[in-house]
């Protein structure tokens, strides 16, 4: 029966397989990606079945199940329906805090029908070790790149306002690749209980933590609202405060703003913390972070957008011009100033008789930011391509 | 999830399943577990800290520091006896059935 039972799986696969083996991408990370697939599927396909005892079917369950969860991601970031220009931006800061020549990692997108769902990161495909040891160990095969996935909804896929929030999304990753906040959780617990924090620190983790946050079985309330924290932080060395902005708005606004659950801290104290970051405030849970950060991933939590980056361009309908990808993020904060405060700036610069209706604003502002960072990319391309002629 | 929650797969199952197979004279995973449990002894002992122990396994690790100190202090973490495997495996085999209920 179980022999049966991994057929069945297996046959299952392959249909998917069918359809999955034909999709093309713009990246060759992607591209080795299905190829190593397809010598997996090759491999298992050649192993006769009846011979595995149990141990040996749970690891091919385990393995078709990585296959089939690369194969439903890589469905939806195919050619046409990837959201690039957002994407190269986070790829851009994901290879600020891991080196590609070390290991190489590639952002991929899944789309979402619904919109109550927003945004959320899936590591399982990029972070379980676990499954790459197992099919290295069984087939001796290596894959290249790994894939992290991010999940947006699927009328959002091309929303330069909303997207900002895929640098909270991958602030998670950071967070689960080195495991930062984990064992900082801990270090908090036995700092309290060894008393090694004053009276003014007390006061501050009592504040961003509102429950008996150095015992025992508050650990994982504390480990995940230091999740939700740091990837905040993570997401304002990039976008500053606007992430926190579309966050008071989507949790249900001021009347909500000090709602907390098991999983994320209330909106108002993520919303301070970020202002306490941005404006250097003295902080000790902020330092402590810092050097935690530090320690594990050789890092530096900073602000690395530029307020260099102004939205006259914007105004004058023109893309912004971005020379260098550390100026990437920086339109996401160019453009939401302008929005956040928009008194008929555009209007006013070009002369026009009547005011834009709002949505024609949004749409002005969206379009021009995907070409700004659509003007980088084809430039940043071609000088890679003449330094590789010359 | 920018207001909700956020996934990260548990390890332990698939290292009772490398212990397993160490049980059944497939010695394909002794390294990877021969390591994470060498991480824990250091862990425990005093000559890593939580922030310099393997990072792909540091949930697996700290809970094998934690609540395997007296195990950790018997073995050689050298030669890990079958027996000793099979300890490992009852007790978490123990544990993940006290978690399912």
């Amino acid at each position: 029966m179980e022999v049966q039972a991994l057929r069945l799986h297996f046959s299952q696969l392959i249909k998917a397989w069918e359809k999955s083996k034909h999709n093309t991408y713009f990246d060759k990370g992607k591209d080795h990606y299905q190829e190593t697939l397809k010598y997996l599927i090759k491999a298992i396909s050649d192993e006769n079945f009846t011979l595995f005892n149990s141990a040996q079917i749970e690891e091919r369950r385990r393995i078709i199940n990585f296959i089939f969860k690369s194969l439903g991601i890589l469905d939806s970031s195919t050619t046409n329906q990837f959201p690039f220009e957002i994407i190269h931006c986070l790829q851009h800061a994901l290879d600020e805090w891991v080196d590609p020549s070390n290991e190489k990692f590639v952002i991929v997108t899944s789309l979402i029908n619904s919109y109550d769902d927003f945004y959320s990161f899936d590591g399982n495909l990029a972070l379980d070790d676990v499954a790459y040891n197992i099919i290295q160990k069984v087939y001796n095969l290596t894959f290249e790149y790994r894939l992290i996935q991010i999940n947006l909804p699927k009328f959002l896929a091309r929303d330069y306002f909303s997207n900002i929030v895929l640098y909270h999304e991958l602030g998670h990753f950071i967070d689960f690749k080195y495991q930062i906040t984990a064992p900082f959780a801990i270090e908090i617990q036995d700092k309290y209980n060894n008393k090694k924090y004053n009276a003014s620190d007390l006061v501050e983790f009592q504040k961003f933590f509102p429950y008996e946050f150095w015992k025992r079985e508050y650990l994982d309330v504390l480990t995940s609202h230091l999740r939700e924290y740091f990837s905040d932080l993570f997401a304002a060395q990039y976008i500053g405060k606007y992430s926190e902005n579309l966050l008071n708005y989507v949790s249900g606004g001021p009347l909500a703003a000090h709602a907390i659950s098991g999983t994320h801290p209330s909106t108002k104290n993520r919303g301070d913390l970020v202002k306490d970051f941005l404006k250097n405030n003295s902080s000790t849970f902020i330092n402590d972070l810092k050097v935690a950060i530090n320690l594990t991933s050789g890092k530096e939590l900073k602000v690395r957008y530029s307020s260099e980056i102004k939205n006259s361009n914007l105004i004058k309908l023109l893309p912004i011009e971005i020379k260098t990808g550390d100026e990437l993020s920086s339109v996401f904060v160019a453009a939401w100033e302008l929005y956040d405060t928009y008194t008929n700036q555009i209007e006013k610069q070009n002369n026009f008789k009547y005011p834009l209706i709002s949505s024609k604003v949004y749409e002005i502002i969206n379009n021009l930011v995907e070409k700004s960072i659509g003007n980088y990319i084809v430039t940043s391309n071609w000088e890679k391509s003449k330094n590789v002629l010359s | 999830m920018l207001h909700s929650a956020t996934s990260s797969k548990p390890t332990f199952s698939t290292f009772q399943l490398f212990v397993y197979q160490i049980l059944n004279g497939n010695n394909v995973y002794k390294n990877s577990v021969d390591n994470i449990i060498s991480e824990a002894y250091s862990l425990s002992k005093g000559d890593k800290n939580m922030y310099t122990v393997n990072r792909s396994y540091f949930a697996l690790i700290y809970h094998l520091s934690t609540r395997f100190t007296e195990f950790l202090n018997t073995i050689d973490i050298q030669n890990i006896k079958n027996e000793e495997y099979q300890y490992l495996y009852d007790k978490m085999q123990n544990e993940s059935e006290l978690i399912m209920h």
